[in-house]
């Protein structure tokens, strides 16, 4: 895909280059969206963050051709970063989207339906980020890495952290994918 | 609970705490990006919508402290003068006697809009409009960005199919090809039946419509190691069926509950071509 980019860049670059991108984008939209959902818990905030990075990712998308991992990965990246700066620097957003208190420590007993929902709010946002990624999302660790902005062996260890977190017991070996 | 089980919880969990961007979204997106065209360094965003709309009630309220009476009584007299004029061109041109006595009424003097004003409410116009309107028409609809009822393609290359796999999530079931090397090239179109016509003979599968995905320069043979027919029962997704695979074309059959809208794209480490049919 981004090689055919690149021809049709000698062709009819502006046009081509947002058709394009417009393609990446939408195919890509559903899974920004849920992302920038779960890290801000609040749909309009996430509507929000999702433009914002759209409009952002269009301004470096020169940065991405040529690049290794292709579009998602990348978009969603700036997605994330977009969410913490919202949560960082937005005042009405960081009210919005205020934690509750310390979470109580996680039962012995396995967490399930309700009560796993629960304890997936109770987490950070950049671990429920990391569980979104790699559980809902189904990417690799190296593209958990590459959303979260860290190496992929702090990402598999904050993988592991925030699901241990949902359930004590998870054998580290298991994570490993 | 296993960690297949605690894997599938997340993933129900993180399903039940989101939901599909509103389409919306991506006409707001849209615009926001293209509205200046040509132009590289998009706008600036809008300002939160709660401050809009509070800037928006204020000027609405001061507005009609301000000028509320006159304003009441011209607004009234438009609004009249409105309906009386929707009401002419809404009539059936034939009835001369009954838009005769009518146009009168539809040039309102500022002599008789005061007493009219209070009781100005009731609006002749949707009684005026009798007329047949046709049955509105349903056609499937695609809610979720980027599906669609017709069919998908992409993909490109030589490639070994090594495991299929499908999944049920809130709006969608999903069915999954994974690859060693790239996704090949994809045809994946909707059918009205479960009944295929793969180069082995008819099948049919269950489910009451179907969707037929064909890779071309691709196969199994030698490295497929995923189920050649499974039946999960989920929504949408009644029984999913290895075809047929020879001389590089490879066909998988999908048997549906209903016809439905669909997304087939592809993720990439490990490639896979994923089809997303909606619930």
């Amino acid at each position: 895909m981004i090689g055919l980019v690149a021809e049709d860049a000698t062709r009819d670059m502006a046009r081509s280059d947002r058709d394009a991108f417009t393609e990446e984008l939408e195919a890509a939209l559903d899974a920004a969206h849920r992302l920038a959902t779960v890290m801000l818990r609040d749909r309009a905030a996430a509507d929000d963050a999702v433009q914002e990075a759209a409009l952002k990712a269009w301004r470096k998308h020169g940065q991405l051709r040529g690049g290794a991992g292709g579009f998602r990965p990348w978009f969603l990246s700036i997605v994330a970063n977009e969410c913490r700066m919202a949560r960082r620097t937005r005042w009405w957003h960081v009210v919005r989207v205020a934690e509750p208190p310390e979470p109580p420590p996680v039962e012995e007993a396995a967490v399930t339906g309700s009560d796993l929902r629960d304890a997936v709010l109770r987490l950070e946002p950049g671990d429920r980020a990391a569980l979104f990624c790699f559980f809902y999302l189904d990417l690799p660790m190296e593209e958990v890495a590459r959303v979260l902005g860290v190496s992929p062996s702090a990402a598999r260890s904050r993988v592991y952290r925030a699901a241990r977190r949902l359930r004590p017991e998870l054998d580290p070996s298991e994570v490993e994918r | 609970m296993s960690q297949r089980q605690l894997d599938e919880q997340i993933r129900q969990a993180f399903s039940a705490l989101t939901r599909p961007p509103r389409p919306q979204l991506t006409e707001r997106i849209r615009v926001g990006l293209w509205a200046g065209a040509g132009r590289t360094v998009p706008p600036a965003p809008p300002p939160p919508l709660a401050i809009v709309v509070a800037v928006l009630v204020v000027v609405a309220v001061v507005a009609a402290l301000v000028v509320g009476p006159a304003a009441a009584r011209t607004a009234s007299a438009f609004g009249q003068g409105v309906n009386a004029a929707v009401a002419r061109s809404l009539s059936p041109p034939r009835s001369a006697a009954t838009s005769a006595p009518r146009t009168p009424a539809a040039t309102p003097t500022p002599a008789e809009t005061p007493t009219a004003a209070p009781t100005a409410t009731p609006t002749p116009a949707p009684t005026a409009t009798p007329a047949p309107t046709p049955p509105p028409v349903t056609p499937p609809v695609a809610t979720l960005p980027g599906f669609s009822c017709s069919t998908q393609s992409g993909g490109g290359g030589q490639s070994t199919m090594s495991t299929a796999r499908v999944g049920a999530q809130s709006g969608y079931d999903r069915f999954v090809i994974q690859f060693a090397g790239p996704v090949p090239q994809f045809d994946v179109s909707l059918q009205g039946s479960p009944s295929f016509s793969p180069s082995g003979g008819p099948v049919t599968l269950q489910g009451a419509a179907g969707i037929v995905v064909v890779l071309h320069d691709a196969t199994g043979a030698g490295a497929y190691s995923g189920p050649n027919d499974v039946t999960p029962g989920y929504p949408e997704i009644r029984e999913a069926r290895l075809l047929s695979d020879s001389q590089g074309v490879v066909e998988w059959g999908i048997g549906i509950a209903h016809a439905a809208c669909f997304h087939a794209w592809v993720l990439t480490g490990p490639s896979r071509l994923v089809v997303d049919i909606a619930t």
